[in-house]
C-alpha cells in the first residue's frame, strides 16, 4: 500500500493537515492514519492523489460504518477526528469535538473517572495500549449507555503519532449479559430451592449438576458425583432401566420426555425409590434433565393405608367368623367339660384304665378348644376393641408404667434391660387403660422376645436378677413417651403423644417387617406366639385414632412407634362433665385435622 | 310333631322332674338356638338339683312363661315360674335384649344371665345392663361349666316369681 509506505514525521503538518479538512468530517478522521500519507502525497503526481482520495473515502466509509466510536487525538490531545458513530452516540456535532482537548469533548467527570490524560500520555509515551474498560456514559437527553474503550496507539517510524480512542457500546451486550446472569441466578435459586432432585446430565449420561435435594435425598455431594454416569448411582435392573430410557430419548429427539420410576444407592446403601422425569435438553448439547420426587415418605403412607385397610377388611371377616365358632365352640367346650368330670369321678372311683383314657381324651380336647376359644378372642379382640365406647381421659405415663412392670419378669427371663423414660409433664390421652397397657405389653413382650431366652430358667426372680447382674444384660429394652406437636400450615393443632419401644435385637428383615401387622404372622415355632400380638397392637391404636409403625434394622433393632392424639387440657375438663361423649368430639375435631408426620419437627 | 320339630325342648324332662314329686326344684329357663349347647347345660342343671326348660326361639320362651298363651301343639306354662333365665343374645327370631324385656314382664322377679359368643368388651351394652342390674350377669361363649354353675348356685335359694297377671 502505497499510501502507507511514505514516511510521514511531521506531527505538525499532520495537525494542520487534519483541521485543513474538518468539513471532511467523519470520513476524515476515519482514515486518521492515512492523513499522514495524504498529506505527504498531495506533493506527489494527480494519479496517485486520486488514488488516495479512493483510499481517504474508502477508509471514512470504513470507520463510518462500524459500529463503534472512533476517536483520533493528536499527541496534545485534541481531537483529530471523530467518526459518525462517536458523533451519532454522543448527539455531538462534529465542529464541536474536532480541534477541541478530549478531555473537553468527554464530560469531566467521565474524563476523570477514566484518568483519560494520564492514559493518553502514557499511549504516547510508551506506545503501548491503555484502557481496556467499561465505563458508563449519559449523554444529555438520553438514557444511560455503556461503553468499552481502549486507547490504541499509532506509531509511524518509531512515533506515537496519534491515538485512537476506540470505544464500542455495550449497553445491550451488558443488559443481555445482566439478564442472562439474572436468569441463571434465578433458575439456580428455583433448582436449589427444589425439594425434588434435579440433575443435568451430558450425552452420555454423566452427571454435570446436582442439585442440593439430590444432596439431601442421596447423601452424596456434587462433589462426589460429577462426572460420573447416573447410571452408577443405580442397582440392578433401575440401572437397564435409566439406560434405556435415555437411550430412548437419544433416539427420539421429538420424545418430550420418558417418566419412571428407579431407585438410588443412597451414600449409606440404602436404596431410595424415585420417579423421574428426564428429558433431553434444549439445546444442542444433547445432554439431559431429570427431576426425581423421592417416593419414600409417599409410599410409607401408602403403605400405612394399605396395611390399615386390609386389617379393617380382615377385621370384620374376623369378627364375622369369630362370633360364628364361638357357639359351636361353646358346644365343645361345654360337652369336653362335662365329660371331662364325668370320667374324672369314674376313674377315681373305679381306678378304671378305660375310664382314664376316655378322661385323658376329654381333657386334650377342653385343653384344644381353650386354645382356640383364645385365638377367636384375639381374632374378636382385632376386630373390634371397643375403645371408642369406653374411653376416658387418662395419663398414658401410669399405663406405660403398669406395663412395664407386667414385662419385668419375661425381660429377666433372658436378661433384658428394661427401662423407661416418661418425662415429668403428664401425657393426657382419650382412651381405655386396660386396652392400651395391652398395647404397650404386646409391644414390649415382642421387644423383649427378639433376645433368646436363655438356657438357665431361674426359678425365682432374685435368681434372676442374680444371674443377669452377674452375666450383665444381652439386650436392651426402653419404654419411651413424650408430646409431640406438629406444627403445619394446614393444620395448626396436631398434638400427639408419643410412645416408642426401642430394642436392640437382631432387628426384623424387610421382607418380614412387611407383615408384622398380619393376623397370625409370627417366625416363632408354632405354638411359641399367636402371631396377634402386633395385629392386637394394630387394632387398639385404631380405634384410639392413632398411628402404630415399626421400624427396623438389621443388627440394629427395632423400634415400635405409638403415635395417639393427644388430649386437649380443654377437652379434658369436657371430661369431667360428660365422660362419654364430649371430649371423645373434642378429640374427635383435633384428631381428624391431619395424619401425623414421621418425626414431624 | 306333625308341625315341625318341637320348639320347647327339654319340657318333658322337666315335667318329670315336677312330676317325681319335686314341685319346688328352682326352675332355670334356657333360651339359645344352639341346641346342643342348651341340651348340656340343662344335664348340667339338672344334675345341681335344677329343673330346667330349654326354649330355641324368643318366642318359644314367650308361650312358655305366658299362661294366656297356648300354643298350635298344646304346650302350656303349666305355672312353669323359673327365677333364673340364661338368654342368648343373638336368636332367630329376637334380639335378646327385647326378650329380656318381654320376659320380665310376664315374670318380674325373673334374673336374667345374658350369654353372647360377643367378647364383653364389644358389648357396652352389656356392661351398662350389668351396672343398671337389668341382667344379673353375663357368660362369654365358651364359657367354663364353673362359671355356669356359678350363675345357678348363686341363685339357689330364690324364691319363685310371682305370677305376672298383675303386670300391665
Amino acid at each position: 500500500m502505497d499510501a502507507f509506505a511514505t514516511p510521514h514525521d511531521e506531527p505538525s503538518g499532520f495537525q494542520a493537515n487534519s483541521e485543513s479538512i474538518p468539513l471532511v468530517g467523519s470520513a476524515t478522521e476515519t482514515v486518521g492514519e492515512l492523513q499522514p500519507s495524504v498529506a505527504a502525497e498531495t506533493s506527489n503526481d494527480g494519479a496517485e492523489a486520486g488514488a488516495e482520495a479512493r483510499y481517504e473515502r474508502l477508509y471514512r466509509m470504513v470507520l463510518d460504518g462500524t459500529p463503534t466510536s472512533v476517536l483520533i487525538i493528536d499527541p496534545q490531545h485534541k481531537v483529530v477526528s471523530a467518526n459518525a458513530n462517536f458523533l451519532l452516540k454522543s448527539r455531538t456535532r462534529e465542529s464541536e469535538v474536532v480541534g477541541k482537548r478530549v478531555e473537553a469533548v468527554f464530560p469531566s467527570v467521565i474524563a476523570e473517572c477514566l484518568n483519560l490524560t494520564a492514559r493518553l500520555r502514557r499511549a504516547f509515551a510508551t506506545g503501548e495500549p491503555q484502557g481496556g474498560e467499561r465505563i458508563n456514559y449519559r449523554a444529555p437527553g438520553s438514557p444511560s449507555r455503556t461503553f468499552f474503550y481502549r486507547l490504541v496507539p499509532f506509531k509511524w517510524a518509531g512515533r506515537v503519532e496519534s491515538v485512537m480512542l476506540v470505544m464500542e457500546d455495550v449497553t445491550e451486550i451488558d443488559r443481555l449479559g445482566r439478564e442472562a446472569r439474572r436468569a441463571e441466578r434465578h433458575l439456580a435459586s428455583v433448582v436449589e430451592s427444589a425439594s425434588d432432585l434435579v440433575v443435568s446430565m451430558d450425552r452420555f449420561g454423566r452427571i454435570l449438576t446436582w442439585n442440593t435435594a439430590a444432596e439431601r435425598i442421596t447423601g452424596r455431594a456434587e462433589a462426589s458425583v460429577f462426572g460420573l454416569p447416573l447410571v452408577e448411582l443405580a442397582q440392578g435392573c433401575d440401572q437397564a432401566t435409566i439406560r434405556a430410557a435415555l437411550e430412548g430419548l437419544s433416539a427420539q429427539k421429538q420424545k418430550p420426555s420418558i417418566s419412571f420410576e428407579a431407585e438410588l444407592k443412597h451414600a449409606d446403601g440404602r436404596a431410595i425409590p424415585i420417579a423421574w422425569v428426564v428429558s433431553s435438553m434444549r439445546d444442542e448439547s444433547g445432554g439431559f434433565v431429570a427431576l426425581g420426587r423421592d417416593l419414600t415418605e409417599p409410599r410409607r403412607w401408602r403403605d400405612q393405608l394399605l396395611r390399615a385397610e386390609k386389617l379393617a377388611a380382615l377385621g370384620v371377616m374376623a369378627g364375622g367368623i369369630a362370633h360364628e365358632i364361638r357357639n359351636p365352640l361353646a358346644v365343645v367346650s361345654c360337652a369336653a367339660q362335662m365329660l371331662l368330670e364325668a370320667e374324672s369321678e369314674e376313674a377315681a372311683r373305679l381306678a378304671d384304665p378305660a375310664a382314664e383314657l376316655r378322661r385323658q381324651c376329654a381333657e386334650k380336647i377342653d385343653k384344644g378348644v381353650r386354645r382356640v376359644a383364645a385365638i377367636v378372642e384375639n381374632l374378636l379382640r382385632f376386630a373390634r376393641t371397643g375403645a371408642r365406647e369406653r374411653s376416658t381421659p387418662l395419663d398414658l405415663r401410669t399405663v406405660a408404667a403398669e406395663a412395664v412392670e407386667l414385662t419385668r419378669h419375661p425381660a429377666r427371663l433372658r436378661r433384658v434391660d428394661l427401662s423407661v423414660q416418661l418425662g415429668e409433664e403428664p401425657l393426657p390421652v382419650m382412651g381405655v387403660a386396660d386396652l392400651l397397657r395391652q398395647l404397650l405389653v404386646n409391644l414390649l413382650l415382642n421387644a423383649i422376645h427378639a433376645f433368646e431366652e436363655h438356657d438357665h430358667h431361674p426359678s425365682s426372680s432374685e435368681e434372676a436378677e442374680d444371674v443377669s447382674s452377674k452375666v450383665g444384660a444381652v439386650g436392651r429394652v426402653e419404654l419411651v413417651a413424650f408430646p409431640r406437636d406438629d406444627s403445619s400450615d394446614h393444620a395448626p393443632s396436631c398434638r400427639w403423644i408419643v410412645v416408642e419401644v426401642r430394642d436392640n435385637g437382631p432387628g426384623i428383615s424387610p421382607e418380614h417387617l412387611q407383615h408384622v401387622f398380619d393376623p397370625f404372622f409370627t417366625t416363632r415355632p408354632v405354638g411359641g406366639g399367636t402371631g396377634m400380638g402386633l395385629t392386637i397392637a394394630h387394632a387398639i391404636v385404631r380405634e384410639h385414632r392413632g398411628f402404630i409403625e415399626l421400624t427396623s434394622e438389621p443388627n440394629q433393632g427395632t423400634v415400635a412407634i405409638v403415635t395417639l392424639p393427644r388430649l386437649d387440657d380443654a377437652a379434658g375438663r369436657e371430661s369431667q362433665h360428660d365422660p362419654f361423649s364430649s371430649p371423645f368430639l373434642a378429640a374427635e375435631r383435633v384428631f381428624s385435622v391431619s395424619r401425623p408426620l414421621r418425626g414431624g419437627n | 310333631m306333625a308341625t315341625g320339630p318341637d320348639p320347647i325342648i327339654g319340657e318333658r324332662s322337666s315335667l318329670s322332674v315336677m312330676a317325681e314329686g319335686n314341685p319346688v326344684a328352682p326352675s332355670v329357663l334356657i333360651v339359645d338356638d344352639e341346641e346342643d349347647l342348651s341340651w348340656i347345660l340343662a344335664r348340667v342343671a339338672e344334675k345341681a338339683g335344677w329343673s330346667v326348660r330349654r326354649a330355641n326361639s324368643g318366642d318359644a320362651a314367650l308361650r312358655l312363661l305366658d299362661p294366656s298363651c297356648s300354643s298350635p301343639a298344646g304346650h302350656q306354662s303349666l305355672g312353669f315360674e323359673p327365677f333364673l333365665a340364661f338368654v342368648d343374645l343373638m336368636l332367630p327370631d329376637f334380639d335378646g335384649w327385647e326378650l329380656v324385656r318381654r320376659l320380665r314382664s310376664l315374670c318380674p322377679d325373673l334374673r336374667f344371665v345374658v350369654v353372647s359368643g360377643l367378647l364383653d368388651a364389644d358389648a357396652p351394652r352389656v356392661r351398662r345392663a350389668v351396672k343398671s342390674g337389668e341382667v344379673a350377669g353375663f357368660l362369654a361363649k365358651p364359657f367354663p361349666l364353673e362359671d355356669f354353675r356359678d350363675w345357678l348356685n348363686r341363685n339357689v335359694d330364690r324364691r319363685v316369681c310371682s305370677p305376672a297377671s298383675t303386670e300391665p
